[in-house]
């Protein structure tokens, strides 16, 4: 085997450029419909309709005055217990994996299309002030929204690069989904699911194991809490967009259990709340210990239907007006 | 700008339609604006160091033209002297500068005098190794006599700017890039298509084998505790093919990008990793830049003597740290012996008998292998102590420890299996085209062959790059 000749040219086959631009036509078209098939059945992207449809839909509720952001905290108990009604007072834009980036990427959608609002829940959980919640899985969901207020300041490289992330094959984060899901199938494992549709199946677990998992969960999802800078930034960005249109914000932190809670320091709580209500939030509402029945939670960091009907109630007695 | 970047995606295009409509105007035009691209390209990282690129290209233009007009030895022998003063000294003072002061006072100090010298915050500006030899070629043909000097001040500039091969090689000689300025570049389809097949595998070998393999690779080496040998022996592994899919693919992208453009620059690597002894080995790697630096001729003695210093020249050139010198040592030593005793083994390479050949050529190519990956240890390495921890816990008993528990609790198994299987591919790949010059070029029939193939690797490059925070390309920092 030697180095081959590196000098010479070699041109025999005839080539044209119209079966090269015919050749590239083919890939061209392979290539959207190959993405047109991605986008309508993959669960990333069904996700993503989703998110975005959540988004659009205020514009429906011509009654709305409330609006609360957040991630799966909020949005599993509130999405369907709010949102469902067209004539409701609130409604909720909170969506699972959310950092504070992508809240206000949607609150500024939301404020610009629902001049109604007044007030904006924001979530206040320490868990959004860590290291987890510095690279979201909804990141180029919310690309959507910096494309369309023409702002780079939060995407990842620049808006032309957050343009091509919104082609379906491009979007890395349906990469990591579909390598995700490619993993668990070759590796038979499976994935950790919420019980789905047995609002009660936390509450079957003993206290024992229920503190075992909210110890985990609360270890992991506080890590770094008040230690990295980004989110601060954002959460003032949103305050300057409520002050700028004159809308009130409500610190909020729904019912976790007391193992989940317990891994956030004090003092960085403590210091986070000091930062929202220096910076323009009228009010911290913490509700982390204010539900202790199993029953009303759907996991150990979320409470379900029945939680969040009393969660809600308990907000409207702090904000002295009707949610529903 | 970055070749994997979303940039460099509307860029391109843009460039070669200007540069296709130009063709009407003339010439002169295409390189003006092949000089300004390049310039954007370059300023995209940071615009402060195109003065520095400017200024040294002006310096070995000057020259050229004053080694044309003047005849006298001494007046030449000073240009050329400028030239390479100037070249090597910018170079020197930015990739060397901290590296001598400290390693100055490092040598002072333990002789127990106590040094104070001012070290300054200096930035390595992109690319500044490659565009300065390059240029150097310039100056030296023109000093040999080899080619004239050119007059034109944008052909040459351009030249040394040519953004496809500005930043990370390869290192074209003059006398074949420059002449390419100026005469009309003829557009083929047939080159056409192979340099886009060409970019694509680049982009394979870059964000599939390259990336994913650095992503392993860079938790290894920067694992705070003991990881036993065999991990360390993956991780070594893994680290040459990453170093050789990011910087071949880095080439593919670059002589892919300039056949778009009807430009033909020198092949950079030719498998390397089937080599089957370090001379041939360090004839398929880096090509332009060995090829570079092999120039002397001397008796054998001497020989062994140049070798040795030009590959610890070669090491230095990577950086301005130790481990590169060892590196560069390392290599000089497993190609010495070559000089005198020939090739081990090479009758029973040469066999008839299928039996004794295959074997015996799995075994020189894996011999090779071994020895490159005990040369990238010092190369990857921080520092030469570390390099000797990972070898001697390569050469421990916990060489026989199973790593998959460890990769496991570390995240990294899923990594290594995508890696592992984009490394199998990409050798596949390799043999079934090592004699060709350009890549993906598979056979006569492209139309059966070529076009599936490209329509897999462009699926698996799509589909199994690596998505974390974007990774330079390693040569960059050279």
């Amino acid at each position: 085997m030697s180095a081959p000749d590196i000098t010479s040219v070699r041109m025999t086959r005839s080539f044209s450029w119209l079966r090269l631009f015919s050749q590239c036509l083919v890939a061209v078209l392979s290539f959207v419909a190959a993405n047109v098939y991605t986008y309508e059945t993959s669960g990333f992207f069904q996700r993503e309709q989703q998110y975005a449809q959540q988004v659009s839909t205020i514009a429906a509720h011509t009654n709305v005055r409330v609006v609360f952001a957040g991630d799966s905290h909020f949005g599993v108990p509130l999405n369907d217990y709010l949102n469902g009604n067209p004539a409701g007072l609130a409604y909720s834009i909170a969506y699972g994996g959310d950092s504070l980036r992508e809240c206000f990427a949607k609150v500024r959608r939301v404020l610009e299309t629902t001049p109604t609002i007044d007030t904006l829940i924001l979530t206040a959980d320490p868990h959004m002030f860590g290291r987890g919640r510095l690279e979201s899985s909804n990141r180029s969901f919310a690309d959507r929204y910096f494309i369309q207020a023409w702002d780079r300041s939060g995407v990842q490289h620049n808006l032309w690069s957050a343009m091509l992330q919104q082609v379906p094959l491009f979007n890395e984060d349906f990469l990591q989904y579909f390598r995700k899901d490619l993993g668990v199938l070759l590796t038979h494992s499976a994935q950790h699911a919420r019980a789905a549709g047995d609002p009660l199946a936390w509450s079957r677990l003993t206290e024992a194991e229920r503190m075992k998992l909210a110890v985990e969960t609360g270890q992991g999802d506080h890590d770094g809490v008040g230690a990295v800078e980004q989110p601060f930034v954002w959460y003032a960005r949103i305050l300057d967009l409520a002050r700028a249109r004159h809308v009130r914000v409500i610190g909020v932190r729904f019912p976790v259990h007391p193992g989940y809670s317990a891994q956030a320091p004090a003092a960085k709580v403590a210091g986070i709340d000091s930062f929202l209500l220096s910076h323009g939030v009228a009010q911290v509402i913490d509700l982390r210990d204010a539900l202790t029945d199993p029953k009303d939670f759907e996991d150990e960091d979320h409470v379900n239907e029945i939680g969040a009907a009393r969660v809600v109630t308990m907000l409207e007695q702090k904000l002295q007006r009707p949610l529903r | 700008m970055l070749f994997n970047s979303a940039d460099y995606a509307l860029f391109l295009p843009l460039v070669l339609l200007v540069y296709v409509l130009l063709r009407r105007v003339g010439l002169r035009a295409q390189n003006a604006w092949m000089l300004v691209a390049s310039y954007v390209f370059y300023g995209w990282w940071d615009w402060r160091f195109l003065g520095l690129l400017f200024g040294t290209t002006l310096n070995d233009y000057l020259v050229g033209l004053g080694l044309e007009r003047t005849e006298q030895p001494g007046r030449r022998r000073a240009l050329i002297l400028l030239s390479i003063g100037v070249n090597l000294g910018v170079l020197g003072f930015f990739k060397y500068y901290n590296f001598f002061i400290a390693s100055f006072i490092a040598a002072f100090a333990r002789m127990g005098v106590h040094l104070q010298a001012p070290t300054l915050k200096v930035i390595l500006p992109v690319g500044i190794s490659f565009y300065t030899f390059q240029a150097l070629t310039y100056t030296i043909a023109v000093y040999r006599r080899e080619m004239r000097a050119t007059r034109d001040p944008i052909g040459f500039f351009a030249y040394v700017a040519f953004f496809p091969q500005l930043v990370a090689g390869p290192i074209e000689r003059a006398r074949h890039l420059l002449p390419q300025f100026f005469v009309p570049r003829v557009m083929e389809p047939e080159a056409f298509a192979s340099g886009l097949r060409q970019m694509l595998w680049g982009f394979f070998c870059k964000l599939v084998v390259a990336d994913n393999c650095a992503t392993v690779v860079n938790s290894i080496f920067n694992h705070k505790g003991a990881l036993p040998g065999s991990i360390m022996l993956l991780g070594s592994v893994l680290f040459a093919f990453q170093i050789y899919a990011d910087f071949s693919g880095y080439s593919h992208i670059a002589l892919g990008t300039a056949r778009l453009f009807g430009f033909e620059l020198m092949q950079n690597f030719a498998t390397p990793y089937f080599s089957q002894s370090h001379p041939e080995f360090w004839r398929r790697w880096h090509i332009s830049l060995s090829t570079w630096f092999r120039d002397n001729r001397a008796s054998k003695s001497r020989q062994a003597f140049n070798l040795l210093v030009t590959f610890t020249l070669s090491g230095l050139w990577h950086g301005a740290n130790w481990t590169f010198i060892v590196w560069g040592v390392l290599n000089g030593l497993y190609v010495i012996p070559r000089v005198f005793i020939g090739e081990p083994l090479a009758r029973p390479a040469a066999s008839r008998n299928v039996f004794v050949r295959v074997p015996t050529i799995a075994l020189r190519i894996l011999v090779t292998f071994a020895l490159t990956v005990v040369a990238w240890i010092f190369f990857r390495s921080p520092t030469i102590a570390g390099a000797w921890r990972i070898l001697r816990e390569i050469a421990s008993p916990s060489l026989l420890a199973s790593p998959l528990a460890i990769l496991r609790s570390m995240g990294l198994l899923t990594t290594v299996a995508y890696a592992a299987v984009a490394i199998a591919f990409l050798l596949a790949m390799e043999w079934w085209q090592r004699d060709r010059k350009y890549a993906l070029e598979l056979g006569e029939r492209a139309a059966l062959i070529t076009w599936p193939a490209c329509a897999l690797v462009f699926v698996i490059t799509l589909l199994f790059r690596y998505t974390g925070a974007s990774l330079d390309f390693i040569y960059f920092q050279f």
